[in-house]
């Protein structure tokens, strides 16, 4: 019986153990992860977490799937017939069936701002030098502002959201749209704050991150935006002033090759903010990585996809030489209407005869780049931003696109700056910065001629940004904020129809692509529906 | 039936005498031999004998005292009997017993010396029968050919019998003529009519109906006849019966309440989902693998070979899997393999050969139909013709190969691939030790085998299963086993192969007469990715361990502790060598043809990943079994630990100069990268039973786990998880006994609440991952990033699942068993996320939302097993199995937004749902569109499909999308088995189907010309104004309204029935065999997945992809040989 009672004690005190909550064997932490007490005790790894966000910026060039935003201003049409191309360049898209890329720009954006807001809250609490804080505070707000700002020009006035909202609170399911002038002001009170605790310049490790004249050259650019949209005086001022500012930091210089900006590896003075796509070491094509800008779009021929192809509404926009325009100039050759052009059209555009890798283009019916395959043709391929180095644009494991996608380049600050001195009636102030884009090493296209009147001043700038930003996502924005939308994406699309002659010469054509259609609901996306349906009290946009 | 050799001698021990004894109770034990003496008939003995008004008793002693014969009679056979007199002088003993008869009511029976004493049949008063004795000898084996030890062998209509020994063999005098009854629990008894034969060798069926079979359960064995839960086994027999390389692909349909599917069938990955009584719930729905008594993964499971297992038995209700809580909602599936027994050394050795085949494959145009065909959606799209005449012309001839190619994608994958294994068992033992030893091969080949033979699997198994005597209450067990299993696929993996070759129509060249391959669809060519694209290779290895204790405890009676250790090692490593496919283009150059590469410009790069797993077991069991007259007692406590850690480290390198090397080394160092995870995770359990038997009669059980893990925060870690049930043997009832073909009877019902933890770790903590880097700096490299992985859910716990079950069981007219089960479960808890509830404006997406657990899905179904077991007089055994199992769920709760439109609610409808637009055929005219729709869709034109507009306002929108259906699982099994035995030969079929499953082909299985994709034969059948009855809608080279919309058009009805196996068997003649000095031969031949009948005929029912792009299932046609010595 004594081992009765033995045995029946081991049981017991298996129970007694084991029953414990608080059993050791139990407590054990994650062996692969952070917790998020750590993040906020270590600089570095404070750091890591705004490179995640700093990694989030909206880019252009690889975004969308490689699929440009300007082909909406009819500045392309795409080889893939479905999906988003659809509802871009033909202007269909509503609230139900709102594409995942609309709805990406209103979800992704927002989960951007929560990171921001995360980590923000995350600096309040963090344990490490005021140095280090000052700058990620500063950082995190921009890049915040960053994201309101593209939210902005897609929706208008949207939900401002300072705070990572815990999801057990109810409250913060039924936030409701701020004002577009809440929404502004917000958006300039964020850049014009954090001006001040940014440095003027980045160096060794830390150049990319944003700098004085990142916050100031977008603060110009939601101001011009607001300004143009409202014709008003006080914030062109403001904006001319931002723009000013930025020049007057003396940090920044054109690029004095196009082309090549978008290549340089170690980055250059004209990028002022951007996502940097161009490590040293080559970054490798993973599986998963679709969108990208070379794969999409480098021509057919070359083992990509082909997808933009530039439309010839576009190339008409391209001067010649002599800064007119061909339909003007007395340089224009309709057998050779490639020649003597604007060099950025050169570094734009794959035409009739340029070279893709050393390979000559043949567009012409039969030739080896006409895609006859059931998909369209406009005579073109995008050139700019694809990079020409990748062996096998298709292959995973093969090197990937390497290019600085620009968020905001100083032309584009020179151009905003043109634009709000030129509304406040200062032309000649205007003349002056849009001539010094003009004037860059290797476009060098003449100057504007003396004496334009504000209206014709208006109308050159807006030509030039479109040359100048051209696929940069500048277009799709500008007749935007400028109200011309339905003058600009309704129509047809035209394309170049290219015929070999028999004597090897060729002869050219027009064709319509296809043709866009238009309501004035188009000048905004819709909100998602799904999240309308979630939170009544957001308020749709105008017509969907 | 599933019993290892060590029980059946135990059993045989304990049933033999018991059954011996009661023999000896009930009758008149009277036997005397006398071999010498002649035997002489009754009629030429005289007797001399004179009795007055005595018994009969009395007068059988006095003729065996003055006889040579034994009087042989049961004493109620006489009893009765009246007194007798006799006198006889002289006369023949024939006479004396014809005058005892008249005066008695008995006849008799000469057989030899014995005289055989009945209760008169008023016609045959005295029979002689004379025959002589003769010695038989023989061996009585189970239809595997294992010899069966403790078999009664029984002289009919005697009591001379005696019991085989341990191997099986038995020795037996016996009168000529004799009939002999072979009788064994859990087998059916047969009876053999001696003739002359001296040697008699005597194969035992399975008795499928047996009431005193013996079933695996959780953490022990029970009897049958005493369960009160519902749990299905597997026979061994069946398994082997099935040449496939997966053990996952072996059970389905074989019981009742198993319902599985196999996605593809790639050699070494192949293996079939298993869902025990369907699925409830929208997280892991994987059954828990218990081997030999040890938690361990489905690929362990997969890994196993048929010849090591002894038996499986899937735990299904609450009752039966409470035991293992936190992991028994999704039910248990407990593997036991074979043990050593006692006696002489046998080796058994089979082999296999086989060769699979694809199940099948889309039927796809030639490139003179594509062409044509192409042609005409262009036209249909108002386009001028892509292929002139001259083109389709040389389609069509095939007179140009290399610009006007005719590619059949499929021809390299329709033959047939080889496959083999080899398998060698050692079992034997002596009463202090006792081995089962394995050695197990399997080479499966890949369908691309004659191009690259390198494709496939390799599985090597073995297993060291010792069993120690250490004293008279203590026994040892040592399990060792382990495998290797490699599996190498393609480079650029089999689901790309498969792609490439259903994407590309076949006017692109695979690969041109002079070698070089061709371009396929858009550089990517599915036969370039099987010899050019490097290799995937998989390893995942394992060693695994088990030790176990057993001791009795002598000063209580009835107490037995156990203490288990198990660690299991398992080292993986997945390799992935990547080389660039060069592939051609041809063009016109002139009057040559030049042949442009156009992809395949990469240098090779390298991915190895190497982890390792290792998995510790500590249980401490106290048992508990004792009988108190009437009353049955069993008990059991078990405290278990269980830690298992994960590492793992990977490498990737590109830049390879050469393809000739392999090894990470030799990679380019720019941009190298390597990686690393760890994990661990730790389990702490009690787990108790306790049952209560009356009379047999009365059957109750309660059983719980309390388990915690470190899957949940502190104070959230512990869960406690009872079940009760109780069974009712009604056929011990007197007022059913009389029911006279009613042998067994018993109701019972089961309840409890069951866990499922398979769920991501720590979630209750907030942390930060890293990222791949973001390139940034005057550098422009990558600079370490994180992340947060997920919001943290304090409160996150497991699935709570509360499972009814109530069934019966009942054997009748000896032959027939039927069981049948109903059972509901509701599962609560289930994780998931608010993603449709909460706006993005929280900026917290699925990727980062934490899961909660607040879904609720409800699951009910029911299921029936009937069979049918039967030897017939002529020797012919049938067995015939059926199953049904039909199971449903209902989600309750999915967190969706309040304002859901109803019809595309998920609540009320079964998991994972579709939804679209009905169709309602094809528009025929613009009469009826513009009838159906207005001018709300102009661009509308007859041939399209018609969808139904629900809401009426003439427009098809998203507010008509509805429900359409829902999963490929089929809601109904059925399995049908059957078995023939007759003289050394066997047959068995297997016949399995599935229904209530669906599959949607949306896109190149849907679309011809999807994205520049092929088209199927069947699509030739489109709408025109010349075919309007047609399948199709009108044809176009681009996605449209007819083939964009998700609608039920494309959803497809899977149902199936496959023969999935048959097998024909023959078992050597004993003569043949004892010649080679052989124990047992065996010839046969089987296969799987021999008929396919669907409606659908151009997948395989099974898959899931519904784009045709995997590897597709196999039929497999296979030979074997078994010898033991």
């Amino acid at each position: 019986m004594k081992l009765k009672k033995y045995i029946l004690l081991i049981i017991a005190a298996i129970f007694v153990l084991q029953s414990c909550e608080n059993s050791e064997f139990l407590n054990t932490k994650p062996l692969n992860a952070i917790t998020e007490e750590e993040v906020f005790n270590d600089p570095a790894l404070a750091r890591a977490f705004l490179m995640t966000i700093y990694g989030n910026i909206p880019k252009v060039f690889s975004r969308n799937g490689g699929i440009p935003l300007d082909m909406n201003a009819r500045d392309a049409a795409h080889s893939f017939p479905w999906g988003f191309v659809n509802n871009l360049r033909e202007n269909d898209y509503n609230a139900a069936n709102s594409n995942f890329i609309i709805q990406d720009f209103w979800n992704n954006n927002y989960v951007y701002i929560r990171m921001a807001n995360t980590f923000l809250e995350g600096l309040d609490e963090a344990k490490f030098d005021e140095v280090n804080k000052k700058y990620f505070r500063a950082e995190a707000r921009f890049l915040r502002a960053v994201f309101y700002l593209e939210l902005y020009r897609f929706f208008n006035g949207i939900p401002i959201i300072t705070e990572a909202q815990s999801i057990n609170d109810h409250s913060a399911y039924n936030v409701m749209r701020n004002t577009a002038d809440e929404t502004v002001d917000f958006i300039v009170k964020e850049f014009t704050e954090v001006v001040e605790d940014l440095p003027v310049e980045w160096s060794g490790d830390d150049k990319g991150r944003a700098e004085k004249g990142a916050a100031l050259g977008m603060k110009a650019r939601i101001l011009l935006y607001a300004a143009s949209l409202k014709n008003d005086v006080n914030l062109y001022t403001q904006a001319a002033e931002a723009a000013k500012a930025v020049i007057d930091l003396n940090r920044y210089s054109l690029y004095p090759d196009y082309e090549k900006m978008f290549f340089t590896k170690t980055g250059n003075n004209e990028f002022i903010f951007y996502f940097n796509n161009a490590p040293s070491n080559t970054p490798i094509r993973r599986n998963g990585d679709w969108g990208d800008w070379g794969l999409v779009n480098a021509p057919l021929s070359g083992g990509a996809w082909g997808g933009a192809m530039p439309s010839q509404n576009l190339v008409d926009e391209f001067e010649m030489i002599d800064g007119k325009l061909p339909s003007e100039s007395p340089l224009y050759n309709p057998q050779e209407p490639y020649k003597d052009r604007d060099p950025r059209f050169e570094a734009s555009i794959y035409y009739q005869g340029s070279t893709f890798k050393g390979v000559p283009l043949d567009f012409s019916t039969g030739g080896k780049d006409h895609n006859v395959n059931g998909f369209t043709t406009s005579g073109y391929y995008l050139k700019k931003g694809v990079d020409e180095n990748i062996p096998d644009y298709y292959a995973f494991g093969s090197a990937a696109q390497s290019f600085f996608d620009p968020l905001l380049r100083y032309a584009d600050v020179f151009l905003m700056y043109a634009e709000a001195e030129n509304e406040l009636g200062n032309t000649g102030e205007a003349r002056t910065y849009v001539n010094m884009v003009r004037a860059r090493a290797g476009v060098n296209m003449p100057e504007l001629t003396e004496g334009l009147s504000k209206e014709q001043m208006r109308e050159k700038i807006r030509h030039e940004r479109h040359i100048e930003l051209n696929f940069e996502e500048s277009r799709f924005h500008d007749i935007r904020r400028w109200g011309i939308t339905k003058e600009i994406s309704e129509g047809p699309v035209w394309g170049a129809k290219i015929t070999r002659n028999n004597d090897g010469t060729f002869t050219y054509d027009k064709q319509i692509l296809l043709m866009h259609n238009f309501d004035p609901k188009y000048v905004l996306f819709p909100i998602p529906q799904d999240e309308i349906n979630k939170n009544s009290n957001l308020e749709q946009n105008p017509g969907y | 039936m599933k019993k290892c050799l060590l029980k059946h001698v135990i059993y045989m021990t304990k049933l033999f005498t018991i059954a011996f004894s009661l023999q000896c109770l009930s009758m008149s034990l009277l036997l005397a031999w006398n071999g010498n003496a002649q035997v002489k008939s009754i009629e030429e003995v005289s007797v001399y004998l004179s009795l007055n008004e005595v018994k009969v008793e009395k007068a059988f002693k006095e003729l065996e005292r003055i006889t040579e014969f034994n009087f042989v009679f049961a004493s109620r056979e006489v009893r009765e009997s009246p007194l007798i007199s006799v006198a006889s002088s002289g006369e023949s003993l024939y006479d004396l017993l014809v005058s005892i008869a008249a005066q008695s009511n008995l006849s008799f029976k000469q057989i030899d010396q014995n005289i055989h004493v009945k209760k008169s049949d008023k016609e045959n008063l005295i029979t002689v029968v004379e025959y002589e004795d003769i010695t038989i000898r023989g061996t009585v084996t189970d239809n595997v050919g294992e010899p069966i030890p403790g078999v009664t062998v029984l002289v009919r209509g005697t009591t001379t019998g005696i019991a085989t020994g341990l191997d099986g063999k038995f020795t037996l005098i016996a009168p000529e003529g004799a009939t002999l009854v072979f009788s064994f629990i859990g087998f059916v008894s047969q009876e053999i009519s001696v003739g002359n034969r001296s040697t008699i060798d005597v194969t035992l069926m399975e008795d499928e109906t047996s009431l005193d079979e013996v079933v695996v359960v959780g953490y022990g064995m029970q009897k049958k006849e005493s369960l009160t839960s519902s749990v299905a086994t597997v026979d061994k027999k069946e398994l082997q019966e099935s040449p496939a390389a997966n053990l996952s692909n072996m059970i389905t349909g074989r019981v009742s309440g198993v319902t599985s599917i196999q996605d593809q069938g790639s050699p070494g990955n192949d293996q079939s989902r298993i869902y025990v009584r369907g699925m409830a719930t929208t997280g892991n729905i994987d059954p828990l693998f218990m081997i030999d008594g040890v938690p361990r993964s489905s690929i362990d499971f997969n890994r196993l070979s048929p010849t090591e297992i002894e038996s499986i038995t899937v735990l299904k209700d609450a009752a039966a899997a409470a035991v293992y809580g936190a992991r028994g909602a999704n039910g248990v599936i407990l593997v036991t393999t074979k043990r050593g027994a006692v006696g002489k050394t046998t080796f058994s050795y089979t082999t296999n050969y086989g060769l699979q085949k694809a199940t099948r494959f889309p039927d796809y145009v030639d490139s003179y139909g594509y062409a044509d065909l192409y042609n005409k959606a262009l036209e249909n799209e108002g386009r001028p013709a892509l292929y002139s005449p001259e083109d389709l012309q040389k389609f069509k001839n095939n007179s140009d190969p290399i610009l006007f190619p005719n590619t059949d994608w499929f021809s390299i994958a329709r033959g047939t691939a080889p496959m083999e294994q080899h398998n060698l068992s050692v079992n034997g033992g002596t009463e202090k030790v006792q081995y089962f030893l394995s050695f197990n091969y399997l080479n499966q080949k890949s369908l691309f085998n004659k191009i690259n033979n390198q494709l496939g699997f390799e599985r090597y198994n073995f297993r060291s299963n010792i069993d120690v005597k250490a004293t008279n209450t203590t026994r040892i067990l040592v399990d060792l086993s382990g495998y290797m299993g490699i599996r190498t696929d393609p480079g650029s993996g089999y689901h790309f192969v498969f792609e490439n070759m259903n994407r590309p129509a076949p006017v692109y060249a695979a690969k041109y007469p002079n070698g070089l391959y061709g371009p396929g669809y858009s550089a990517r060519n599915g036969w370039a990715a099987i010899t050019e694209s490097g290799y995937q290779r998989n390893e995942s290895n394992a060693l695994l361990s088990r030790f176990e204790i057993n001791q009795e405890i002598p000063l209580i009676k009835g107490l037995s502790f156990k203490g288990i250790a198990a660690f299991d090692y398992k080292p993986n490593s997945q390799k992935n060598w990547s080389l660039p496919q060069k592939i051609y283009s041809a063009v016109q150059d002139g009057e040559d043809i030049r042949y442009d590469q156009v992809g395949g410009f990469a240098n090779p790069t390298l991915y190895h990943l190497m982890s390792n797993e290792k998995n510790f077991l500590l249980e401490a069991h106290s048992l508990y079994y004792r009988s108190f007259g009437k009353h049955d007692v069993n008990g059991l406590l078990l405290y278990s630990q269980q830690s298992d850690t994960f590492e793992s480290l990977s490498a990737n390198r590109n830049e390879f100069l050469s393809d000739q090397l392999d090894i990470i080394n030799s990679g380019g160092t720019v941009n190298q990268q390597t990686s690393g995870d760890a994990n661990q995770y730790r389990r702490q359990s009690i787990v108790g039973r306790a049952s209560y038997a009356y009379n047999a009669r009365y059957l109750f059980e309660f059983s719980f786990r309390h388990d915690g893990s470190t899957l949940f925060a502190q104070g959230k870690r512990f869960g406690f998880f009872p079940a009760l049930s109780a069974g009712w043997v009604l056929s011990e009832e007197e007022f059913i006994k009389k029911v006279s073909f009613l042998d067994y009877f018993k109701i019972r019902g089961s309840y409890g609440k069951l866990g499922n933890d398979r769920i991501n770790q720590y979630q209750f903590l907030t942390f930060y991952g890293f990222g791949n880097g973001v390139p940034m700096g005057a550098a422009s490299t990558y600079q370490s990033n994180i992340f947060l992985n997920r919001l943290a859910n304090r409160d996150v716990t497991w699935e709570i699942s509360t499972k009814s079950n109530v069934g019966f069981e009942a054997n009748f007219t000896n032959d027939f068993s039927l069981e049948a089960d109903y059972f509901w479960e509701t599962r609560e808890g289930i994780l998931g996320q608010r993603g449709a509830i909460i706006p993005a404006t929280l900026g917290t997406p699925n990727s980062i939302l934490p899961f909660e657990n607040f879904q609720q899905v409800n699951n009910k179904g029911f299921e029936f097993a009937l069979g049918y077991n039967k030897l017939f007089n002529n020797g012919i055994g049938v067995q015939v199995r059926f199953n049904f199992t039909h199971v449903r769920n209902e989600v309750i709760d999915i967190g969706e937004p309040d304002d859901k439109p109803a019809q595309i609610l998920q609540a009320g409808r079964p998991l994972f749902p579709r939804y679209g637009y009905k169709a309602l055929g094809i528009f025929q005219s613009n009469e009826e569109i513009v009838t159906a729709y207005g001018d709300n869709h102009p661009n509308l034109q007859p041939g399209d499909i018609r969808y139904a507009d629900l809401n009426g306002d003439g427009k098809i929108d998203g507010n008509d999308i509805t429900y359409i259906g829902s999963t490929n699982l089929p809601e109904n099994i059925f399995g049908l088995h059957t078995t023939i035995n007759f003289k050394g030969f066997d047959i068995s079929m297997f016949w399995q189907a599935g229904s209530g499953n669906q599959m949607y082909f949306g896109n190149w299985m849907a679309k011809p010309f999807n994205q520049a994709g092929n088209a199927l034969e069947r699509h030739k059948d489109y709408w025109s104004s010349e075919n309007t009855d047609a399948q199709y809608p009108r044809i176009l080279t681009s996605s449209a309204w007819n083939y964009d919309n998700v609608s039920d058009f494309w959803l497809y009805d899977m149902k199936y029935l496959r023969l999935k196996n048959l097998q024909i068997g023959y078992n050597l003649p004993k003569k043949w065999v004892d010649r080679i000095k052989a124990q047992d031969m065996r010839l046969y031949t089987n296969g799987a997945n021999l008929l396919t009948f669907s409606p659908f005929k151009e997948i395989d029912p099974e898959n899931t992809n519904g784009n045709g792009h995997f590897y597709p299932q196999q039929i497999i046609y296979n030979f074997g040989a078994q010898i033991s010595f």
